[in-house]
């Protein structure tokens, strides 16, 4: 920005006000990001679904199941990463099976320590936690439901084992509720698991 | 004029010398100890050790150079992830009424997410996800369990981080508090069960954490909780005040 000269003195004078100086902050928290934007991954669902007793006082047993997932993941930052996750939800109460086409969205946020420390320091261990909602189409064995489409959350947390910078180990736990799709036998079950995960995950 | 110049002088340097008394020792020992650098006495090599090499090499060797075994990088952390899970306690949680008699709370047990901020060297905000499930003493048929979200502010009471001169050093054990709140929704599974939204106000920890690495850490905590606006049992009035115990512990891995 230039001022007016000042005139009483015989040569040029310009007075230039310089910009204020943006703090720099040495950290970019899309240095991991920016090399690999996007990831895909698999992983085996052990799921321990809750008993529960209705209003007229019928009660199911949860039984544990086995299931999977599959996730496609886009990191926006290297902190924080949004993935679609395909859930095949298999659900047991006594004689009775839900099987469910879940989605997820899921949000997530990585302990990766900033860019800048990364040059002196290898970071192996990657925790995380983080929420998802979802729908699931559901189909039962043995009885019947009215809603065949339920909401569904999720919270979670994990530890990722990245072994270099396209592939990681993720073991970790979810805690998944889904919305009653109102079952022919028993009132207000809100099917609900704790579930213990391992897979892995590649980036790209 | 000359002479009285020359003599001045002289009787300035035998004077200054008498007074200064600063012997050549003197100097190399401040040198090597009398710096501000912590751990210099310790580290730094200032006897050049024999040449290792062969003669007629150009053979160097640094002194002066601080030995960095043991020595870690520092990284300032902004935020963190936990993850833990916790046992309820019954003899210091309200009972559960069924059928007009009252249960104490046993084998129930609490899961625990959350992500949290690191405000100042004392003070961290949370934010997490309690997931809760009870069993009650000769009641084994009968559940209840609470899903609520939560808001937290702790207080660390010392420095997680010791600034000392160009070393940081790490704690590896800060007792804490909080204060916060939740909310969520309960349920009392069966006949007259008191099911519906419930306010946790206040919720409170107090616990310690140890750091296991520069990052990682455990927290142990006692946790009381305020349940508002639920009765907690079978049959009961849904605008009780009940009380709830938990002690939790969790990794908390700070970023």
């Amino acid at each position: 920005m230039v001022t007016s000269a000042n005139a009483a003195i015989p040569y040029r004078v310009e007075q230039v006000v310089m910009p204020d100086v943006a703090v720099v902050d040495g950290n970019d928290n899309e240095a991991f990001a920016k090399l690999h934007r996007f990831y895909v991954g698999g992983m085996y669902d052990f799921s321990m679904w809750q008993s529960y007793t209705d209003d007229a006082g019928v009660r199911v047993d949860g039984k544990d199941t086995s299931s999977f997932d599959i996730v496609a993941g886009i990191r926006i930052y290297d902190t924080f990463r949004v993935e679609a996750n395909y859930t095949h939800t298999i659900a047991k109460f006594d004689d009775v099976e839900m099987n469910g086409d879940t989605l997820f969205i899921n949000a997530l946020v990585d302990a990766r320590i900033d860019s800048m420390y990364r040059l002196f320091r290898s970071q192996y261990l990657v925790p995380y936690v983080g929420a998802g909602v979802g729908l699931s189409g559901n189909t039962v064995d043995n009885a019947k439901i009215e809603n065949k489409l339920s909401p569904a959350v999720s919270v979670m947390a994990g530890l990722g084992i990245e072994f270099g910078e396209h592939f990681a180990i993720d073991a970790g736990y979810r805690y998944m509720y889904m919305f009653s799709p109102k079952f022919d036998f028993i009132n207000g079950l809100n099917p609900t698991a704790h579930q213990l995960r391992v897979g892995a995950r590649v980036n790209f | 004029m000359k002479k009285i110049s020359c003599s001045i002088l002289l009787m300035m340097f035998v004077v200054s010398s008498a007074f200064a008394d600063y012997s050549n020792r003197g100097f190399m020992r401040e040198v090597s100890y009398g710096l501000d650098i912590v751990g210099a006495e310790k580290n730094v090599d200032v006897v050049p050790d024999a040449a290792p090499g062969e003669l007629g090499y150009d053979v160097y060797e640094s002194v002066g150079v601080v030995d960095t075994t043991g020595t870690r990088m520092f990284i300032p952390t902004n935020m963190y992830v936990r993850a833990g899970g916790g046992l309820n306690l019954g003899f210091a949680s309200s009972n559960a009424k069924f059928a007009g008699k009252e249960h104490e709370s046993q084998d129930s047990y609490t899961v625990k997410i959350g992500l949290g901020w690191n405000l100042s060297s004392y003070v961290r905000a949370e934010v997490d996800a309690q997931m809760s499930t009870f069993t009650f003493e000769n009641l084994r048929d009968a559940q209840a369990n609470y899903q609520t979200l939560g808001a937290m502010l702790y207080f660390d009471f010392a420095r997680r981080y010791v600034m000392d001169g160009d070393i940081t050093r790490i704690r590896h054990f800060v007792p804490f508090m909080g204060v916060g709140a939740g909310f969520g929704h309960y349920e009392f599974e069966g006949i007259s069960g008191a099911n519906g939204a419930v306010i946790a106000a206040p919720r409170a920890e107090f616990g310690f954490n140890i750091m296991l690495t520069d990052l990682i850490g455990v927290d142990i905590a006692y946790q009381y909780q305020m349940m508002i606006g639920n009765g907690f049992g079978w049959d009961v009035k849904n605008d009780s005040v009940d009380n709830i115990s938990n002690v939790i512990a969790s990794f908390r891995v700070n970023f």
